[in-house]
């Protein structure tokens, strides 16, 4: 064996030495950057959950109230979807009788914490409410929101709805 | 097999391990962070990400918390926190609001009632804060008022430092 095929054999060792542990490097980077991305895809799935169920939450018209109710139970679960459809024909008969409606947006909404099958956002509404009181008259009323959230097959549904502090 | 034919095996087995190699290395260190998009909104750790959260959340509280009593010392603290040319729009709009301050004597008092990461790239982290404000003018009864703000936090070499702030 010549000098040269010395050196080759031994960069030969090398690079292969270099390979072996590269594949089991890019394995791991494969694997990290696969739970990065299904936890990244986590957040925009919770959080557009909380937006779909927020702005059915603050748009009710008494002239359509069963339907705004339905939209809201469609994307509700467990003890908060059975008060909330329990209490409908109540909330559709105040409504009606006091000509409310209730219009509003998501302004901005944040994860508070997110765990694989549950998952806190709280959110930041902006809208308005037409009723007897204000004389028919649309209000400004911003709302803040705390939703929690259970994930339930593939989807991500609404276990409860708070108020954070007053109406702006 | 001829000292050629060895020479060419060698060489060519080099250059096969150096190309994969390369490649492993290119997998590993040459693919750039994700950015965050609707579907992906954060694209770092929950730990990286809730400690900007944490610290938008401190600084907010700092930055909306004033007295009349040291209204320039108060400036200066809040500007450090900032990063510096969102300091310097600060201040600048500081002159009108000093003299509100001073002359009605009032004192604001902030708490952060929750926070949420909105979106966040290993660079710049979206905060939403819901604050709470208790404020008095003079020997007034306390006023309470809640907001809420979208924080934007920059990584510097000082660490998180508040780039933007948006309430409502």
């Amino acid at each position: 064996m010549t000098a040269t095929h010395r050196w080759l054999a031994a960069l030969v060792a090398l690079l292969l030495l270099l390979a072996v542990l590269g594949v089991a490097l890019v394995r791991r980077t494969h694997e990290d950057r696969a739970d990065a991305s299904a936890r990244a895809e986590r957040y925009g799935t919770v959080l557009a959950a909380a937006n779909a169920e927020a702005t059915a939450f603050v748009n009710l018209r008494y002239g359509a109230a069963a339907q705004g109710i339905r939209a809201v139970a469609v994307g509700a679960t467990g003890d908060f979807r059975a008060h909330y459809v329990r209490s409908a024909r109540h909330l559709v008969a105040t409504m009606q009788r006091q000509r409310s409606t209730l219009t509003g947006h998501v302004v901005s909404s944040g994860v508070v914490d997110v765990v694989p099958d549950r998952a806190t956002v709280i959110v930041a509404t902006s809208g308005t409410v037409s009723n007897r009181r204000t004389g028919g008259q649309e209000v400004p009323r911003h709302f803040r929101l705390r939703v929690t959230l259970l994930r339930e097959g593939d989807r991500w549904l609404t276990s409860d709805i708070a108020f954070v502090g007053d109406a702006a | 097999m001829s000292r050629a034919r060895t020479t060419g095996v060698l060489a060519v087995c080099s250059l096969l391990l150096a190309g994969v190699v390369a490649g492993e290395a290119w997998y590993v260190w040459g693919v750039s962070d994700p950015a965050p998009s609707a579907a992906r909104p954060v694209v770092i750790g929950d730990i990286a990400s809730r400690s900007a959260v944490e610290a938008a959340a401190q600084d907010a509280a700092a930055i909306f918390s004033v007295s009349w009593q040291d209204y320039d010392a108060h400036l200066d603290r809040a500007a450090g926190l900032m990063t510096d040319s969102f300091a310097a729009a600060y201040r600048s709009t500081a002159a009108p609001v000093r003299a509100r301050v001073v002359s009605s004597r009032t004192r604001t008092t902030t708490r952060v009632a929750a926070a949420g990461v909105v979106r966040a790239s290993p660079d710049e982290v979206q905060a939403l804060l819901f604050l709470d404000q208790r404020v008095v003018a003079g020997s007034g009864a306390p006023s309470y008022n809640a907001r809420r703000a979208l924080v934007t936090m920059v990584r510097t070499d000082r660490g998180w430092l508040v780039g933007n702030v948006q309430t409502g």
